[in-house]
């Protein structure tokens, strides 16, 4: 029998800044912690001719409330943190019945932040 | 005579009066990934850092810096883009005095020349390039 794979995750605000220099800064600040179905986990690398390119996906799986509802209206304003990495949202879906919300998530560490 | 001055000094100046001109308007060193999010910014870059050098055994014999920092102002309304362009023209050109601070620079004159306006219709953003030339008598 299957089991329904839930794992804690950590939803953090992101703030953009700017230094004394002009640069651009990330910072990550939590949120709330919860707990989300984990699907589709994918860590895949592409070499297209000089370049190798890591794709990173995950979807999270969260109920529709208040808190999931704003995420979704503002999804690059937060950062998923799961298995100790940041995950940017590229894809929000919420069900039809409104009974939840389905983050699609990448990374694309090791060289570019988020 | 004089040493030359650091860029980093220069571009903190440049970061900390622009800022200043056109708060709350927010304004970056180069391009930033803020323009989906954000109707109207300003970036900048400098370039042509230059102390003319004289001849002599002392290194420090050396002219006028005069480095160039190019502005441009983004906005999706031309309106909005406009506005924040003149608001530069009017506080920097012709500007003598303290730049960026207390622990900025001082300036004997920017001169601040608007090249061209266009429109990135990648990005849907107007844009105005301007040239700030400063003359600084270090």
């Amino acid at each position: 029998m299957a089991i329904a794979r839930f794992e804690n995750i950590a939803i953090n605000n992101v703030v953009n800044t700017i230094d004394s220099l002009g640069q651009t800064t990330t910072a990550l600040t939590l949120w709330f912690n919860t707990r989300a179905k984990v699907m589709d986990v994918r860590d895949a690398m592409q070499n297209a001719k000089d370049d190798r390119v890591y794709i990173r996906n995950v979807k999270f799986v969260l109920n529709y409330t208040p808190n999931t509802k704003t995420i979704s209206d503002n999804q690059f304003g937060y950062a998923i943190n799961w298995r100790n990495s940041d995950w940017r949202i590229s894809d929000v879906m919420e069900s039809n019945d409104r009974m939840n919300v389905t983050l699609t998530c990448y990374r694309n560490d090791p060289v570019t932040s988020l | 005579m004089t040493t030359q001055q650091s860029i980093v000094t220069y571009g903190k100046a440049i970061q900390a009066q622009l800022a200043s001109v056109v708060n709350p308007v927010p304004v970056y060193a180069n391009f930033n990934r803020n323009f989906a999010s954000q109707p109207k910014f300003v970036t900048w870059q400098l370039r042509n850092v230059h102390q003319p050098v004289y001849t002599g055994p002392t290194q420090s014999n050396k002219g006028i810096d005069t480095p160039t920092f190019q502005a441009s102002v983004f906005a999706q309304d031309m309106n909005d883009a406009f506005g924040i362009e003149d608001t530069i023209v009017q506080a920097l050109h012709g500007y003598t005095g303290q730049f960026g601070g207390s622990s900025g620079i001082f300036v004997a004159k920017i001169d601040v020349s608007m090249l061209y306006n266009t429109y990135d219709d990648q990005v849907k953003l107007h844009q105005i390039i301007l040239d700030c030339r400063m003359t600084i008598p270090c």
